[in-house]
């Protein structure tokens, strides 16, 4: 009985370990994990609260434009929210200082992320549900985000798009 | 010939952990574990209420069970059914009710859902509802209009609309 226990034991093992290094070790794997790993530190990078130090308020346009390319498409909308627009670098992190000091804090998480890569793997879309809360405000947003993102030489993935999805019509 | 049997009794600690066979223990809980994951992949699902849209059918924090195998062999959500419809995932789900069907002409006119120029009834609308307007609507042939319970929300507090099948997980059985 020990014997037969130890043969399923190991079969199983042998099983688990080369589907891991097969799924694992695939490029368009890690890549795709590489993508959502940088979606989610985005939703982090774009979060504050109100017990920030000054320094974190300081430094904070210049966290949030480091995920994103030398231009952004922004078709949002969210609630009475609007944003349809192409901003530069430099512009985005004008409105992301704006957005730090009118609001009092915004916590964003980003859950079910589904990244699609292209052939040529340098061109990523994101396909996730935020919960995104303004601190103040009575009740949380969910909303459905579709982000592009490119891939730079330099500075890795980087958003070129945001689109807001609509689950219900 | 009493030591010898005795011996061979495991201890209470190895009854306690693994049972008197452990070869039987590995393969119970072997079934258990599959069965449970068989069961909340394929069959079930446990969602909390974190909004007061399904007032008065479903209060905010009560926990509910979604039965996915329900439109399964039948042709799909009917009338008057409570749905959960998926975001990207299912991490995060709306639960509405199927208030008008494929192929259907519905609108909204002072807060009274008409279905084919017909009001509908709907008991499960609590008195008072607010003056919600939409206009009419042809429904696609794989699309449903969804709304909560709670017409006393303003309507654009209120998530409501056209959803495809494709969004549609299962029924709230429970």
């Amino acid at each position: 009985m020990k014997r037969r226990l130890l043969i399923w034991t190991g079969i199983v093992a042998v099983l688990a370990a080369g589907w891991g290094v097969r799924a694992l070790g695939d490029p368009r794997t890690r890549e795709l994990r590489r993508v959502e790993k940088r979606v989610l530190a985005l939703a982090e990078a774009v979060s504050f609260t109100e017990k920030d130090s000054p320094f974190a308020r300081l430094g904070y346009p210049d966290k949030v434009i480091g995920y994103f390319g030398p231009t952004t498409e922004l078709e949002i909308t969210l609630g009475s929210r609007e944003a349809h627009a192409t901003l530069t670098n430099a512009e985005l992190k004008e409105r992301a200082g704006a957005m730090r000091v009118t609001a009092r804090g915004l916590s964003v998480q980003f859950l079910d992320v589904a990244v699609t890569l292209n052939d040529a793997m340098d061109q990523a879309t994101a396909h996730l549900t935020s919960k995104i809360y303004f601190t103040g405000e009575p009740d949380y947003w969910v909303q459905e985000f579709r982000l592009q993102l490119g891939k730079e030489a330099e500075h890795g993935w980087r958003v070129s798009r945001i689109e807001t999805v609509r689950t219900m019509e | 010939m009493g030591t010898e049997s005795g011996s061979q009794t495991p201890g209470w600690i190895q009854r306690v952990l693994v049972g008197r066979n452990p070869g039987w223990t590995l393969a119970r809980i072997a079934i258990l574990v599959t069965t449970v994951f068989v069961l909340f992949k394929y069959a079930i699902l446990l969602r909390k209420i974190e909004s007061t849209s399904m007032l008065p059918t479903f209060r905010e924090g009560t926990i509910h069970l979604i039965f996915r195998q329900a439109y399964a062999r039948s042709g799909g959500p009917k009338r008057g059914d409570v749905v959960g419809i998926r975001t990207s995932g299912e991490t995060v789900m709306y639960v509405k009710r199927v208030v008008a069907l494929p192929g259907e002409r519905f609108e909204i006119r002072h807060g009274e859902v008409h279905i084919n120029g017909q009001p509908l009834d709907e008991p499960y609308v609590r008195p008072g509802r607010r003056a919600w307007n939409r206009p009419v609507q042809l429904l696609g042939p794989d699309q449903y209009f969804i709304v909560g319970d709670n017409r006393s929300m303003a309507q654009e507090q209120h998530e409501f609309g056209v959803v495809h099948r494709s969004r549609i997980v299962g029924k709230v059985v429970w």
